[in-house]
């Protein structure tokens, strides 16, 4: 259809031949080559090559060593039986020979008498195949005493044949070589109940307490000595009653209520009644007879309850010092079953996902919108006249002053209200309506004409008051989080944590009111400074303006100067008020009054770029440190554990995440940006509707990304302290108990391709 | 009235891209701008609504003064001027409703934005729009499911929306194909004979100038090199406009 124009090109472009250059080119290569040569050799001498090690008889052993036992990983304990197995023997010899009980397992001293420093042959027969055992002599004596002769391992048969040399222990009674084997109880198929004589009475005591209403237990078995206090811990370490002699002394946790239920002559006694053992029994220390050895406590309660994890405590009468325990029940357990180190293993496991969930978390919100402030197609344009900018960089340490001081302010009121439970609830309820409607009065859903002078003054009156009003409320609330979370982290049972993540989200609320409060107060104040510097710019003379400028630039200048010099002050200690303030001062004025002077004719000056480098600078070099090394310092802070670790991953995360995401926001579309701004869209609004939609997909993929990564990193922050599974491994490495060590390398390798199999999947669904 | 006087843009790197542009565009009236790819027609367009801000000169609305307009002022001025795009720049991920709604924005505050909500009253408006433009029911769907031509409409009725006094179109149909560029210029010749709307719609082919502006202006290499109605194009003005290699193909 239409006519279009066309222009026609005339191609001109001339082809030269090329020239070759292959001996420039041949040098080059060679010099190259040589260079890597160099480079490589230099290379395998710095990092201690040596290829004599790996070929080394002793250290493969150990490598192989290694390597069986991390292909055993310590998962499962069996108990074990020790079984014994003696045959008689006479040193010297004498005329009784002795008798060979052929009952399997057996072992023939082979002869069966000599005397000191004789070669004996001991054959065995009937043992377990292959497992290790120790030969001992066990001599006549009144002590019961082993020597050990050998150790030695069964042959595929279940039988051995060694020489041990006769010790020198002469008796005219007959003494023993004794094989000693040690068998695993159960199987899988077949789990044995293992007895451990917890109390030491040699008695299996189920800790249930009988029909007679009462257990008498020993206690301080085989020790005597002046006892201060006898003490009953329920489950978990739970005071139940507490009984002091002598010294005054009193509990430190628990209910204390209830009667005293026996006389102990002078003894102070607090007994904690009530539902102790959390099904209505009641449990408490009837009796306690102290000048018997050993002494005996008598715990009497309802028949039928199970105390089997309960102790009695016993504390010494000088120092109150904790000097003995006696479980009231013995332990029972199941051989095979899970190793301590296989749960020990879970529990770390399950830390550490936690810890790479919240780290992610953390670092997801902050970088969000930290990505906005390094993303160079947003920032590009954003630009501010020097007056502006000027009165800005005054308005910003005083609005955050400010800003601090009113949520002190409202700290203190809230502190006043929350004595009242009634003036908090009423608080809590009537602020928000308050402010909802003020809201919806100072912010119309449409602002169709320019609000007069007045008006507009009003409505950012009512919005100032809004906010202190918000900050208020959120000091109540924090406040009744923290009461509520725990009150019910008390009360919840087994989902306390649920109660106690409330309080501690109230109390992270309450830190970090100060600082919202803080970059409120500069928002504020650098908005209304920004509208000073417009009424300046339209009412005043251009000329004035501009001389205004200078001096106001020169103070922004002093005041960033004063600023970074009390940094540099607080890191260095100077305490030079002349170097860390009156100079920087001085010059930071005069770089004001230079840039105002370079921007004299120029209406703005690009502030955008000047953020979106400080941002990138910030990101690229927090990005660069390793988690690891930012554990280090949290550790500091905070104390070992995975509150630690998981603040330095999270601060790396956001660095990482803000640049990840930063170059995504940097690639989207910029037809949609422009087409919104266009509309008359405020900076905000642009963001929302044509950059956040554009960018969703690869945000959740670089989350997803880093989510990954974290949790690999999460278990090996705990090599610095960080929490997680990494402090176990470490320990386990360095003790060289490598089976254990193994359990947790399993682990990790098994969480961290769950993870990345998961998030695979969720990346394909959601992207 | 719109009125443009010695406008000047030059980029960054000294690319001269426009250079002392007068002209006036009355209300009412469909204003073509003609000119070879990269004379400055899409910055002359841009710099009336400040996507692009000029270097010099002064833009006239009405008797305001766009040029020193401040921030506050700009977001007024700008949502009496809807913008139609040569690549329609929907949000693709978007729905087409959401697109349609984003021209309301001038007038919500952007409080409410924030929390993604829009009144009541502009969903209608939203509605009546996709109506305009036959697209209703495809209100939810993602804008990048359209056609380029739904798309195009898609793009008209985020302009209308604005309730616009003027529309600027920087080369609507270029992307489109024939039959589809005639439905879009339709639409912009409705909305500018129907609801009195000014226009200025930047166009690669003459016959759609001729057929649907009033008046036409050209620029070649950033400056004014006519300025009437289209009819008076002939030839000469032709190699005016395009340069002297320039052929008429058709």
């Amino acid at each position: 259809m239409g006519r279009r124009p066309s222009v026609s090109d005339e191609n001109t472009t001339a082809s030269e031949p090329k020239r070759k250059r292959s001996g420039r080119r041949w040098f080059m290569i060679i010099l190259g080559i040589a260079l890597a040569f160099v480079a490589y050799a230099f290379s395998v001498q710095a990092t201690d090559v040596d290829l004599s090690q790996i070929k080394d008889e002793t250290r493969r052993e150990q490598l192989f060593r290694i390597l069986r036992a991390l292909a055993h990983p310590d998962l499962i304990h069996y108990d074990t039986e020790e079984i014994l197995v003696t045959a008689d023997l006479f040193v010297p010899c004498s005329d009784v020979t002795p008798e060979i009980d052929r009952t399997e397992p057996y072992i023939v001293v082979e002869p069966s008498c000599g005397s000191p420093g004789d070669i004996v042959t001991v054959q065995g027969f009937g043992f377990e195949p292959e497992a290790s055992a120790g030969l001992d002599f066990v001599p006549d004596s009144e002590f019961a005493i082993t020597l050990t002769l050998d150790r030695f391992e069964t042959d595929a048969d279940g039988e051995f044949t060694i020489d041990v040399e006769l010790p020198a222990r002469e008796s005219e009674n007959a003494q023993q070589i004794q094989a000693r084997t040690k068998t695993e109880v159960g199987s899988w198929t077949n789990r044995v109940s293992v007895w451990t004589d917890a109390n030491e009475n040699g008695v299996e005591d189920t800790g249930v307490i009988p029909d007679s209403g009462e257990i008498a237990l020993s206690v301080l078995t085989g020790r005597v000595q002046e006892i201060g206090a006898v003490v009953l811990v329920g489950p978990d370490d739970n005071l139940v009653q507490f009984i002091s002699f002598g010294n005054e002394s009193s509990p430190t946790s628990g209910p204390a209520q209830g009667e005293i239920p026996f006389d102990v002559g002078e003894a102070r006694i607090q007994s904690f009644s009530g539902d102790v053992t959390g099904n209505g029994a009641e449990v408490v220390v009837s009796a306690a007879d102290l000048e018997s050895d050993p002494p005996q406590v008598t715990i009497s309660g309802d028949a039928g309850t199970d105390l089997g994890e309960w102790e009695v405590v016993v504390y010494d009468s000088d120092e109150l010092n904790r000097f003995d325990r006696t479980a009231i029940g013995d332990l029972f357990a199941l051989s095979p079953r899970l190793s301590e180190n296989a749960l020990e293993t879970w529990d770390k496991i399950i830390e550490t996902v936690a810890l790479a969930f919240l780290a992610t978390t953390v670092g997801l919100l902050l970088a969000i919108p930290l990505s906005f402030l390094a993303a160079r197609n947003l920032m590009r344009d954003i630009s501010t006249p020097v007056t502006n900018l000027a009165l800005n960089m005054l308005a910003f340490p005083v609005g955050l002053v400010l800003g601090a001081l009113l949520a002190g302010w409202a700290s203190d009121i809230s502190g006043t209200l929350t004595e009242n439970w009634g003036v908090m609830v009423i608080g809590l309820v009537l602020l928000p309506l308050a402010m909802y409607y003020t809201i919806r009065w100072a912010i119309p859903e449409h602002d169709v004409e320019p609000p007069s002078t007045q008006t507009k003054a009003a409505r950012g009156a009512a919005l100032g008051v809004v906010g202190f009003a918000g900050i208020l409320f959120l000091y109540l609330f924090s406040e009744l989080s923290m009461d509520v979370g725990g009150f019910l982290g008390d009360n919840l049972g087994l989902f306390g944590f649920l109660g106690t993540f409330i309080a501690t989200m109230g109390e992270l609320l309450e830190a970090i009111l100060v600082i919202i409060s803080a970059i409120l107060g500069a928002g504020v104040l650098m908005n209304l400074a920004g509208r000073l510097g417009y009424a300046m710019r339209t009412r005043l003379p251009a000329g004035l303006v501009r001389t205004i400028n200078l001096p106001l630039a020169a103070a922004a200048g002093a005041v960033v100067a004063a600023i970074i010099g009390m940094i540099i002050n607080w890191f260095y200690e100077f305490d030079n008020p002349m170097r860390t303030f009156w100079i920087p001062v001085m010059i930071g004025a005069l770089i004001g009054l230079g840039l105002a002077i370079r921007a004299y004719r120029k209406e703005s000056v690009g502030v955008g770029l000047v953020i979106y480098y400080a941002a990138r600078t910030l990101f690229n070099t927090l990005r660069s440190i390793e988690p690891l090394v930012m554990g280090i310092v949290f550790v500091v802070w905070v104390g070992f554990g995975p509150f630690a670790g998981s603040l330095a991953l999270a601060l790396h995360t956001t660095a990482a995440l803000a640049k990840l995401y930063s170059e995504q926001v940097e690639s989207i579309a910029a037809g949609p940006l422009e087409a919104v701004r266009a509309t008359g869209a405020t900076r905000l609004q642009t963001v929302v509707y044509a950059v956040v939609p554009q960018i969703v997909p690869p945000y959740i993929s670089f989350t997803m990304y880093r989510w990954d990564i974290n949790v690999r990193m999460s278990t090996i922050i705990g090599f610095v302290g960080g929490g997680g599974i990494g402090f176990l491994l470490q320990q386990n490495i360095n003790l060289l108990q490598y089976r254990a060590a193994a359990a947790q390398m399993l682990a990790i390798a098994i969480v961290v391709a769950t993870m990345d199999y998961i998030s695979a999947r969720l990346r394909e669904r959601l992207v | 009235m719109l009125k443009v006087e010695h406008l000047a843009k030059v980029y960054e790197g000294g690319v001269l891209a426009l250079e002392d542009v007068s002209f006036e565009v009355p209300p009412g009236q469909f204003l073509a701008v003609i000119g070879l790819s990269g004379s400055g027609k899409s910055t002359l367009l841009r710099c009336i609504n400040r996507l692009i801000e000029p270097t010099e000169g002064r833009i006239t609305w009405n008797g305001e003064d766009i040029t020193n307009a401040s921030q506050e002022d700009l977001r007024r001025i700008r949502r009496r001027m809807g913008m139609v795009f040569q690549h329609f720049n929907l949000v693709e991920r978007s729905k087409v409703l959401t697109n349609v709604l984003s021209g309301r924005l001038g007038y919500t505050n952007p409080a409410m934005s924030l929390v993604n909500r829009f009144s009541r009253d502009d969903v209608d408006r939203a509605y009546a729009q996709l109506d305009r433009v036959g697209l209703r029911e495809k209100a939810n769907n993602r804008a990048d499911e359209l056609s380029g031509g739904q798309q195009q409409r898609v793009g008209i009725a985020r302009a209308m929306i604005q309730s616009p006094e003027l529309i600027l179109a920087d080369e609507p149909v270029a992307s489109l194909d024939p039959v589809l560029a005639h439905s879009i210029m339709q639409y912009l010749e409705t909305i500018n004979q129907e609801e009195d709307v000014t226009v200025l719609c930047s166009l690669h082919f003459l016959d759609l100038v001729h057929r649907y502006a009033d008046k036409a202006i050209a620029l070649n290499e950033g400056r004014l090199v006519f300025e009437g109605p289209p009819s008076e194009i002939d030839d000469e003005k032709f190699k005016e406009i395009y340069g002297k290699e320039a052929e008429r193909v058709g």
